[in-house]
């Protein structure tokens, strides 16, 4: 592509024109010499014919400073990058952009919504991952000190186990013997189904033992926490229900009766 | 071919209505003009831009460089609310004169 910006920087030589009032021109015309060369060139003509259909659209030589001379305006030299507004005007700019930015759109329906399902298609991607980190990594857990508090279970990747509950007896003696850590508990989840009052439910349990709510540091928010001989075999079946099951099970009620049976 | 430039009137006429529904960069204005005319209707550059700008000073049009991404920026030009009250009003003129001319010629 041929450069017309010293053509035309010759022809305006005699105006003496500001530096940046000069570019602008400058730049204005050339772009459209560019897009004259361009389409002579896409109509079979030479380089040398593209070049001269070009510069015959320049008119004579004095012509063109003549004519600008007419206009004695010094013109604004800011460029507007799509979306930016101008100084002191941004609302008006704004809206000039989202009208011609809808005029585009017009005008390229097909790209536009392809660009539309894109953009909707990563921020519900984006939605979603920030709601995972967010409340894996980012929210802290709901205890005192959850910084403090880890989680480690047995593994065996030579067979194909990744995760494995660790036997009672090793456990306990973790906890007995440990000096990495100030407190173990443990914790096995499974389910059970509630009957005695209305239908049976089957509902979410766990086995834990006695120091686990001392380790979480919660204590139970009505009633007394288990005791170490509750955790001994034959030590008495004692549940703690969760808020949530004791308010809609019993209503809330201190003289809730109920029967558990184990899930097979 | 008749040189636009001579013709001020007519061509601010053809200048904004050719972008009285969209913006438009002088390239495209004068690419318009000429293939809607048929090649009838030519504006040099010496005579499109400063009449642009001329119309930029008289607050008929207004221009603003657009920067794409990976491309030049362009200057493209719109409309006012005044370049859209003189264009009505060139329009009912230039009405009027084609009808006035058409009954002295006869047709």
């Amino acid at each position: 592509m041929p450069d017309f910006h010293a053509e035309i920087r010759a022809r305006l030589a005699s105006l003496r024109m500001p530096p940046a009032q000069e570019s602008d021109i400058v730049d204005e015309l050339s772009q459209h010499l560019d897009d004259v060369y361009r389409d002579a060139r896409h109509r079979g003509l030479s380089d040398g014919d593209a070049i001269e259909t070009a510069l015959e659209a320049l008119s004579s030589d004095a012509a063109l400073a003549r004519a600008l001379r007419g206009t004695g305006r010094i013109r604004g030299t800011e460029s507007v990058a799509i979306g930016q507004g101008r100084r002191g005007n941004w609302l008006g700019a704004l809206g000039q952009d989202l009208a011609f930015g809808l005029r585009l759109m017009r005008v390229r329906p097909g790209f536009s919504a392809a660009a539309i399902l894109l953009v909707g298609l990563g921020i519900a991607a984006t939605a979603t991952t920030f709601s995972v980190v967010n409340t894996v990594l980012l929210k802290p857990l709901p205890f005192p000190r959850s910084e403090q508090l880890i989680a480690y279970w047995g593994t065996a990747p030579d067979k194909g186990l990744p995760q494995l509950d660790l036997p009672d007896g090793v456990f306990t003696y973790h906890r007995e013997h440990t000096k990495t850590l100030q407190s173990v508990a443990a914790y096995d989840d499974g389910s059970h189904t509630i009957t005695g009052q209305g239908d049976p439910e089957r509902v979410r349990s766990a086995w834990v033992s006695y120091n686990f709510f001392t380790v979480l540091a919660v204590p139970p928010a009505l009633g007394r926490a288990f005791t170490r001989d509750e955790e001994r075999p034959n030590g008495g079946l004692v549940v703690i229900l969760s808020d949530a099951l004791w308010r809609g099970r019993s209503g809330a009620s201190w003289s809730t009766i109920c029967r558990t049976r184990s899930s097979a | 071919m008749l040189d636009l430039g001579m013709k001020k009137g007519s061509a601010t006429l053809l200048i904004l209505s050719l972008i009285e529904h969209e913006p438009r960069h002088g390239y495209d204005l004068s690419k318009r003009i000429e293939s809607m005319s048929r090649g009838v209707l030519r504006f040099h550059v010496a005579s499109l831009y400063p009449l642009l700008y001329r119309l930029e000073d008289r607050g008929l049009i207004e221009g603003r460089w657009v920067e794409k991404e990976g491309q030049r920026r362009r200057r493209f030009y719109r409309i006012t609310p005044a370049g859209r009250k003189v264009l009505a009003a060139q329009r009912k003129s230039w009405a009027a004169l084609v009808e006035a001319i058409g009954q002295v010629t006869g047709r």
